[in-house]
């Protein structure tokens, strides 16, 4: 059972009832317009919400509540739609019936949670200084260590350069300097202001009837300032396509080469193209029966890993492997000649229908993955038009070659990012 | 047919053991689309040295893992792509401990089970595709050794022992794969795929008899015997404290301590052990420690850290680890708590809660087939039923944890690993 409510004003609760998890789970959302002046601020406020509250003072008394529930855990989910930020916390908790009887788990852990996000422990009529400056420089290690792991930090530069000069370019996290330029009362003004300003999204799946839900939530959330108008957020417009491929190197200490390729697929979401564009992505670079897959890794043994994912809020199509320094140009060719060769309509019935397999498995088993089931919803609830679950396998089970072939002819390339050892 | 419940966490399970000696287990998960088949064999990448027809034999470095990339060739073509056909996706990974192959599907669920445990059970390797196969796991190992995360630990394992094979990284190194021919494959898949080194487990919407007649079809009927298998040496347990230090392109220290323990004994044993440890580093500095709040307070870690208890086939550790601008610093105080600890103990209080937390954390990660799957087979390898775990909390006082932390978190007992970022900022982008 699937239902979806305003519950109070601007703030919306999503639930999914079912009784085949021993987890119950709810993430509150708030959205916000993304960019520069306040993408650091919303990547903050959640930390620093962790760190204490009125009654729960520090980490130790937080997470003390929680093992007496238990073992539920609360944490921070700071998310990146096209032009939107969601800034929030998520709550996961054992069910009912697994606890001695008479334990009501899901409203403690409603309450809990409602507590930390609506009464921080404050000093002078702000967040405290102390946790402010540990969290800060927790956010700043989190955006600098986005290097560590170079396969995401190669992506994370690519993307960064597509959008240069737009607000979809900056950082899901921010940036350090904006980090560092935030004081205890500055984002304390900033926390108040989401708050009362922004839409909110819930989604919960678990036992408890929408009704049962909606109780809980609107009795925890009862403090929640809210005035309206509240503020506008607007998905944003997908890549347009270039006329020139640009292509970018940057040297690091490591022994492996990596490339991250950009492509403007021409083709949002909510656009009745979407679907056919999906299976095509499958296709390409998705699984091991994918043409990436089958001709540059196995047939060529250029790499371990090469696949193809989508944006699909900004158009854009992402492929990215990892090859010896002196492979780079050659797998790049090699990849580049796997989409035109979609392009030309040579796809045969058998990847087709691998593809579909594939595509269609993700999204029957995603009622029994919540955190997908989590995110899909939240980007339904910013792309209205977008289709939902049984939308979409109904449509790619119709999906024809030539559909996807079309979809591949609007593909083109865009940036191309390299990283080479010191002296490669 | 055995069945059996495990009314604590409302499961059942139906258990066979065919006269191959293979293991199955099946868990009926209804209202799933969801169905999962988990197919693992006990030999991991610590299994290198072991009898084979009456002699003992040294298999290279990684050889585990590298096994576990070929055994999808089959003589007519790839096991990948009748999965692909029937809608599957299949993986596999190889640990220290274990090889294991598994897929997920939402139809087709007894061909793709036949498609399993066919091409596990059926060693076809070519010099060709053997070859083939050196340049993609080269590059396998190339991505390990640019991840700090992976490297941070495998030195750590390094430095904590002489002798155990846990020393050498799983996928071994770019030279020891160099030495891997068909016949290397053929050995080891003959010494360690018989079906009584293995489990089959099967999660969802799934009926046990048909797993277990597929699985009696498709498989020899009878065991052809285990092999021996040695790691070494037995390690010294109490001996010079050790740092290793090395350095990479990343933006903070990351660390990793480790505390040598006395190896777990198999049976129930390893699962007390693993419990008493697992509380042990919670009391010690998990998150609900006084000392973790003290530590994220003074700056000296961040939400990375964690600590745990681990053991592979003849060792066991403490470890805790994350990224600090004072690794030192952090394990001194680490070192301190657990003698103010040794001496005074510790709050009964926060001892209750922290059990109560982890059968229920260990219950939730039963909606996990993954995981579910997993557990089963490592704990059964172990010789343990892991839906047991509610009674072996129960089992445990806090007199055991407060031990343990007196007897393992010692400098005696201590390597460290650190990962220095390269000092100047010599990245350039151009």
């Amino acid at each position: 059972m699937e239902q979806r409510s305003e519950i109070l004003p601007g703030v919306y609760l999503h639930s999914v009832t079912t009784g085949k998890f021993k987890t119950g789970c709810f993430s509150i959302n708030f959205l916000r317009p993304h960019g520069k002046k306040e993408a650091a601020l919303n990547a903050l406020v959640p930390s620093v919400l962790l760190r204490g509250s009125e009654h729960h003072p520090d980490i130790a008394s937080i997470s003390n509540a929680l093992d007496e529930l238990y073992g539920a855990t609360v944490g921070t989910l700071v998310r990146k739609k096209g032009g939107v930020q969601m800034t929030g916390l998520y709550c996961d908790y054992i069910e009912d019936c697994y606890v001695p009887a008479g334990e009501e788990i899901f409203a403690r852990a409603a309450e809990f949670t409602a507590e930390l996000l609506l009464s921080p422990r404050l000093e002078n009529g702000a967040f405290c200084s102390m946790p402010v400056q540990g969290e800060k420089r927790n956010l700043i290690n989190a955006i600098e260590g986005q290097k560590n792991d170079k396969r995401s930090y190669l992506v994370e530069q690519l993307i960064a350069e597509m959008f240069r000069g737009e607000e979809f370019g900056v950082p899901r996290l921010g940036e350090v300097e904006d980090v560092e330029a935030i004081t205890p009362e500055s984002l304390y003004a900033h926390y108040r202001d989401i708050l009362a300003s922004s839409y909110v999204e819930i989604f919960y799946m678990g036992r408890k009837t929408h009704e049962e839900a909606t109780e809980i939530f609107r009795a925890a959330l009862r403090t929640l300032p809210r005035s309206a108008p509240f503020t506008s957020y607007a998905v944003g417009e997908i890549k347009q396509k270039t006329t020139d491929v640009k292509t970018h190197t940057i040297n690091m200490d490591v022994t492996q080469g990596k490339l991250a390729i950009g492509l403007s697929t021409g083709c949002g979401v909510e656009e009745a193209g979407y679907p056919a564009l999906m299976l095509l992505n499958v296709v390409l670079g998705a699984g091991i029966t994918s043409k990436l897959f089958i001709n540059v890794r196995e047939k060529r043994s250029l790499c371990y890993y090469v696949s193809s994912s989508l944006d699909k809020y900004r158009g854009i199509m992402l492929i990215s492997s990892g090859v010896d320094f002196d492979k780079l140009d050659i797998t790049r060719e090699a990849i580049l000649q796997e989409v035109d060769s979609c392009r030309r309509g040579e796809i045969s019935e058998e990847e087709l229908k691998n593809a579909k397999h594939l595509a269609l498995t993700a999204l029957e088993t995603m009622r029994d993955a919540p955190g997908r089931l989590d995110d899909f919803y939240l980007g339904m609830a910013i792309c209205p038009k977008m289709p939902g679950v049984d939308a979409l396998i109904e449509e790619i089970r119709t999906l024809e070659i030539p559909q996807l072939v079309r979809a591949a002819q609007k593909i083109e390339c865009d940036t191309v990012f390299y990283l080479r050892g010191m002296d490669a | 047919m055995k069945k059996t419940e495990y009314p604590r966490l409302q499961e059942t399970v139906f258990e066979e053991v065919l006269p191959n000696g293979l293991n199955i287990r099946v868990l009926q998960k209804k209202d799933f689309a969801k169905k999962y088949a988990f197919f693992a064999t006990n030999y991991g990448s610590v299994d290198t040295t072991f009898e084979i027809d009456g002699k003992w034999m040294r298999s290279p470095d990684g050889v585990a893992h590298y096994l576990e990339h070929k055994m999808f060739d089959m003589p007519d073509g790839s096991a990948d792509s009748v999965f692909a056909r029937n809608g599957a996706s299949p993986n596999a990974f190889t640990s220290y401990g274990m090889t294991a192959y598994y897929f997920s599907c939402t139809e087709n669920f007894l061909l793709n089970l036949k498609t399993l445990i066919s091409f596990v059970s059926t060693p076809y390797f070519t010099a060709e595709s053997v070859e083939k196969e050196r340049g993609i796991i080269a590059q396998e190992i190339r991505m390990y050794e640019d991840n700090a995360e992976t490297s941070v630990s495998e030195k750590l394992f390094n430095a904590l022992y002489e002798h155990h094979p846990v020393r050498v990284p799983i996928a071994g190194s770019v030279e020891s794969i160099g030495e891997i021919t068909p016949q290397t494959l053929y050995d080891c898949h003959k010494a360690f795929y018989d079906p009584s080194n293995m489990m089959l487990c099967v999660a969802g919407d799934v009926d046990p008899e048909e797993v277990v007649r597929t699985a009696r079809e498709l498989l020899p009927q009878t065991s052809g015997g285990v092999s021996n298998r040695s790691y070494g040496e037995e390690e010294q347990l109490d001996k010079e404290p050790k740092t290793v230090r090395m350095q990479m392109d990343i933006s903070m220290p990351t660390f990793e301590v480790g505390f040598r323990c006395e190896a777990p004994k198999k049976g129930d044993d390893t699962m007390k052990q693993e419990i008493i440890g697992d509380l042990a580093a919670e009391i010690l500095v998990g998150e609900s420690s006084p000392l973790y709040t003290r530590l994220v307070e003074q700056g000296l870690i961040n939400p990375d850290f964690s600590a745990g208890f681990e053991s592979v086939k003849g060792v066991a550790m403490l470890s805790a680890g994350g990224d600090s601008d004072d690794p030192e610093q952090v394990v001194e105080l680490i070192l301190q708590e657990a003698e103010r600890i040794g001496r005074e103990g510790f709050d009964s209080d926060l001892f209750r809660r922290l059990k109560k937390s982890a059968i229920g954390r260990r219950t939730r990660d039963l909606d996990s087939f993954e995981s579910i799957c997993y557990r089963m087979c490592a704990y059964f390898f172990d010789g343990v039923d892991f839906l047991r775990f509610p009674e072996a909390y129960d089992a445990v006082d806090e007199q055991q944890v407060q031990e343990f932390l007196r007897r393992v978190v010692r400098r005696e007992r201590m390597a460290l690993s650190v990962i220095d970022p390269i000092k100047e900022d010599e990245s350039i982008v151009g």
